[in-house]
């Protein structure tokens, strides 16, 4: 079976540089829309395959190309949305019976930007209902699969996003983020996830869980094709209340500057209160070791108690999320997939005063963690505390009792960044997590960047 | 104590106006204590200065004429 299997489809570095050298756009897109075919199957990434759209735009891409106008390193390569981004003409479903039927009539920011750069849509992928649910609701659509190992959780609610850049069927997936929906399938599936600032990219067009807590971002497989995805992704948007006045950075030019004579913070207590297990822990002191062998100075920080950070995001997440569905979770909430309906019902529990109390505590903590940042260049912290847990043992309670280790960032609005840490004795994969200063996603990615070349582990792919 | 915790857990839906079905009340009566005692923290006094981070902002002069107002 494997001798048959088309092969992975390129990063966006490598594509860019191979429709550089002449490659065809089309051939690139086919090439993408034959390994979905050939898994999806198994995986169950997408949730609506837009094949005749994507042909014809590769196909104007390649004319535009070949005519002398290429806009950018990402005209002519394929690219995908989680299935909450708005794309004129096709459903946005948030893998959810609530919107069958649904067609949007204008694009999310995010698509503009990418389809303006020439990149080419695929179609929408796989998430947890509403970006809320879990693995094992059962919906319209079956729930995403690790290609690391389909029994295995692949993370959430990005999963599909995480399932489609691991297994090789494009190189950009978009996902979204409200306590670690990026990070944790990328850290699942083995693949960067970037979190970016609070602000830095638009949400427009985009089906919200929490208006305080959304944050949408790139997954990729190379650092390299975080930067290049941010380099379009990223500017302001009049559009979205939230999007943050700043002028982008370039995302690239220091990428590969090294991380010698940077410092690095890790958090003791952080650290112990996430519980890793070994071989999680393993791989975070490696990494700190090997950014210490490159040049980097390990400094020692201390991050606001968990306790105090998960309190601050749940409020307001659960809070936002109730305000938002709170007619549907009364008028028809059997069309909700189980665990989507209980955990958005727990919001009816939070009060006028808790919410209140949890947005100051939020310019609090986010002062806390910006003080820390002051002494070093970023944070590197467990994103997961264990490689993926089986789908059957995943919780799928109404409310979580050991919450993500991604979330505390969520709270706080401070850009972070999951990179492959290597693999657990059962071959499924490792990640840490770096987090940064406010709008300074270069420093991140450049540590990452750092970190990946010399550990190696993108090297690795998914026995499919 | 707790007969006091489950008639607030019952208040609280009721307010809301949704409803559990009888065999799924006792997680989410559990997920209802977990999330009080997750949320107790806040019931800390913060220092008047300290505002919510969610303070709205209104537009700056001539926000809505660059909109295209008229």
């Amino acid at each position: 079976m494997s001798a048959a299997l088309p092969p992975p489809v390129p990063g966006l570095a490598e594509a860019s540089a191979r429709i550089a050298a002449g490659e065809s756009p089309t051939a690139l897109t086919e090439a993408a829309l034959a390994r979905i075919a050939a898994l999806d199957g198994r995986l169950h990434a997408f949730v609506t395959l837009a094949a005749d759209r994507a042909l014809a735009a590769a196909r104007r891409a390649e004319a535009e190309i070949r005519a002398g106008r290429r806009r950018g390193p990402l005209h002519g390569v394929p690219f995908a949305l989680k299935d909450i981004y708005d794309a004129a003409g096709l459903p946005t479903t948030a893998h959810s019976r609530l919107r069958l039927g649904h067609v949007a009539e204008a694009d999310s920011d995010a698509t503009e930007r990418l389809e303006a750069a020439g990149m080419v849509l695929l179609g929408k992928l796989s998430t947890h209902e509403f970006a809320r649910g879990g693995p094992t609701d059962e919906l319209p659509w079956p729930n995403a699969r690790n290609p690391w190992n389909v029994e295995h959780f692949a993370g959430g609610s990005s999963s599909g996003s995480g399932v489609a850049v691991a297994s090789g069927m494009v190189g950009l997936a978009m996902g979204s983020d409200t306590g670690g929906s990026i990070r944790l399938p990328a850290a699942y599936c083995g693949v960067v996830g970037l979190k970016p600032t609070y602000g830095r990219l638009s949400r427009h067009g985009v089906v919200p869980l929490s208006f305080g807590m959304d944050h949408t971002g790139p997954l990729t497989r190379t650092v390299e094709d975080c930067a290049l995805a941010m380099q379009v992704l990223a500017g302001h948007d009049p559009r979205d209340p939230a999007s943050a006045p700043v002028p982008p950075g370039d995302y690239l030019r220091e990428l590969r500057a090294g991380v010698a004579g940077l410092r690095i913070g890790i958090a003791p207590r952080f650290n112990e209160e996430a519980l890793l297990d070994a071989e999680t822990s393993a791989a975070l002191s490696a990494a700190a070791e090997l950014l210490a062998l490159l040049g980097a100075e390990i400094v020692e920080v201390r991050l606001p108690p968990r306790r105090v950070m998960d309190a601050c995001l749940q409020v307001i997440l659960l809070a936002e999320g109730f305000a938002i569905h709170q007619r549907d979770l009364r008028e028809r909430p059997q069309d909700y997939g189980r665990v989507t309906r209980e955990r958005l019902m727990v919001g009816a529990f939070v009060t006028g005063p808790h919410y209140v109390q949890a947005q100051r505590l939020r310019r609090m903590i986010a002062a806390e963690v910006d003080a820390v940042l002051a002494g070093c260049d970023a944070i590197l912290c467990p994103d997961i505390a264990a490689a993926a847990p089986r789908v059957d043992a995943v919780d799928e309670g109404p409310f979580r009792r050991q919450h993500p280790l991604t979330g505390p960032f969520n709270a706080t609005g401070h850009p972070a960044l999951a990179v492959p840490a290597g693999f657990a004795a059962n071959g499924l994969p490792l990640s840490v997590q770096l987090v940064g200063r406010n709008h300074d996603e270069a420093m991140l990615l450049r540590v990452a960047q750092a970190y990946e070349q010399a550990a190696g582990w993108m090297e690795r792919r998914p026995p499919l | 104590m707790p007969q006091d915790l489950r008639a607030e857990f019952r208040a609280c839906l009721a307010r809301a106006g949704i409803s559990v079905p009888p065999e799924r009340e006792p997680a989410m009566y559990e997920a209802y204590l977990a999330y009080a005692e997750l949320a107790s923290v806040l019931d800390e006094p913060y220092p008047y200065a300290a505002e919510p981070a969610a303070v709205f902002t209104p537009a700056a002069p001539g926000a809505g004429r660059a909109a295209g107002r008229s």
